[in-house]
């Protein structure tokens, strides 16, 4: 797994790891530790925020912060596990993105 | 669970948690005085910011991280051969839509192209847009006066605020990501904040304090007289083979515009209309020709009985 340093997080990154922190009942390491990209803290923060607390969507990502790095499964993967039907912002951007991409591409082989 | 709505229903998007979404959603009809179920207001969630449903607000940091660079660079390089028309018709229905992503790429792109954001809509009401939305209109102004007013820097007294027009692409997201506070700064601050001129605040769209909003809404009362006696004035203009119909259209067109440029830019100079005319039309015009349309303008509103010229 990739280590990210905490020289690399900005303010944002570094508000998110905090404020996941606090909501799953752990440090800022572990928080840090568990993310294999930067984004996957920003990834986990949407989460929590669309799934209250107590819900077992949020109870499933919650446990698999607190484990650190001492577990293969990525947050995105876990998150995929425990809500199936939930968009990703990784993902919405990609659809949002390949969807204008099309768009323009039709547009320019029309013109 | 049952939500009941009295004011009249706002075409802004609506944004439930999985776990507040209503069963039942209740408009007041004010014509029959009736409650009335408003079955028409679910398809405004399909217009809700589709990144994150149900979540409350993402900074747009968190989009733009989750994105490929690659497919990023691509899309930008497309959106640079399309026409200002195009352009605006796709931030519109992007923004409209929530899709963030794109109104974003479409809004830096007229902010390079020197459109500015007060343009960029139909109408300027916006103070009802959603969370993200105004997020978005923030950046959006900041944007502009970042990449179109640098020199205003000195004008600003704060760090903060002198670091989105001065700090790197990541520092003036990440400063007006505070600047918005989540929606809990209202713009009038803003605007203080960054010491924003009057004209700045014209250019703007969502960053303007009140003496401003109530003069551009002053100027969208009396618009429709002004469009009217202009369009009585030019209905006895002579045609000939070279000025028909399309002409004289395009001429009130123009004169309208002309008009909405010198409420803007008040005490503004021919030239300084003629400069903004371009930035609403892109279209260029002399600073003789601005003076003799004003000119017309302002003769006919006289001769209807009004003065809206200034």
């Amino acid at each position: 797994m990739t280590i990210i340093n905490f020289s690399d997080l900005d303010s944002t990154d570094l508000r998110a790891a905090s404020w996941l922190a606090d909501e799953v009942g752990t440090v800022t390491p572990i928080i840090i530790a568990a993310a294999a990209r930067i984004g996957d803290l920003l990834e986990a923060v949407a989460f929590m925020k669309a799934h209250q607390k107590g819900t077992m969507a949020h109870t499933v990502l919650a446990s698999r912060l607190r484990l650190g790095d001492n577990c293969a499964e990525s947050i995105l993967d876990c998150i995929r596990r425990s809500a199936p039907a939930y968009r990703s912002m990784c993902e919405a951007s990609d659809a949002e993105l390949d969807e204008l991409l099309a768009d323009l591409k039709g547009m320019a082989a029309a013109c | 669970m049952l939500v009941c709505r009295k004011s009249p229903v706002s075409t802004t998007a609506q944004q439930w948690t999985n776990s507040t979404q209503p069963d039942t959603v209740l408009a007041y009809d004010a014509d029959e005085s009736v409650w009335k179920a408003a079955d028409n207001l679910l398809p405004q969630r399909a217009g809700a910011p589709s990144l994150l449903v149900g979540s409350a607000y993402a900074p747009l940091v968190s989009l733009l991280r989750a994105t490929r660079p690659d497919a990023l660079s691509e899309v930008r390089r497309r959106i640079s051969a399309l026409g200002r028309e195009e352009l605006t018709r796709r931030y519109r229905s992007a923004y409209a839509a929530g899709k963030r992503l794109v109104a974003y790429l479409m809004a830096n792109e007229m902010v390079e192209r020197g459109i500015p954001p007060c343009f960029w809509h139909e109408v300027l009401g916006l103070d009802d847009a959603s969370l993200s939305q105004r997020a978005d209109l923030v950046l959006a102004d900041l944007a502009w006066l970042r990449h179109w007013h640098p020199a205003h820097i000195s004008a600003i007294r704060y760090k903060r605020g002198r670091a989105l027009l001065a700090g790197s692409e990541s520092v003036f997201i990440r400063e007006a990501e505070f600047a918005f506070y989540q929606g809990k700064r209202p713009p009038w601050k803003i605007v203080g904040s960054m010491s924003m001129t009057e004209r700045q605040q014209w250019e703007a769209a969502y960053l303007r304090s009140t003496p401003i909003k109530r003069a551009a809404e002053a100027t969208n009362a009396v618009r429709p007289r002004v469009q009217q006696a202009l369009h009585d004035d030019l209905r006895t203009a002579r045609r000939t083979t070279a000025y028909g119909e399309v002409e004289v259209a395009a001429t009130l067109v123009r004169r309208i515009a002309l008009w909405d440029c010198s409420r803007i830019v008040k005490d503004g100079s021919p030239t300084e209309i003629a400069a903004r005319y371009q930035q609403m039309t892109g279209m260029q015009i002399t600073r003789q020709a601005v003076a003799k349309q004003l000119d017309k303008v302002r003769a006919v509103l006289r001769a209807k009985g009004d003065d809206f010229s200034s």
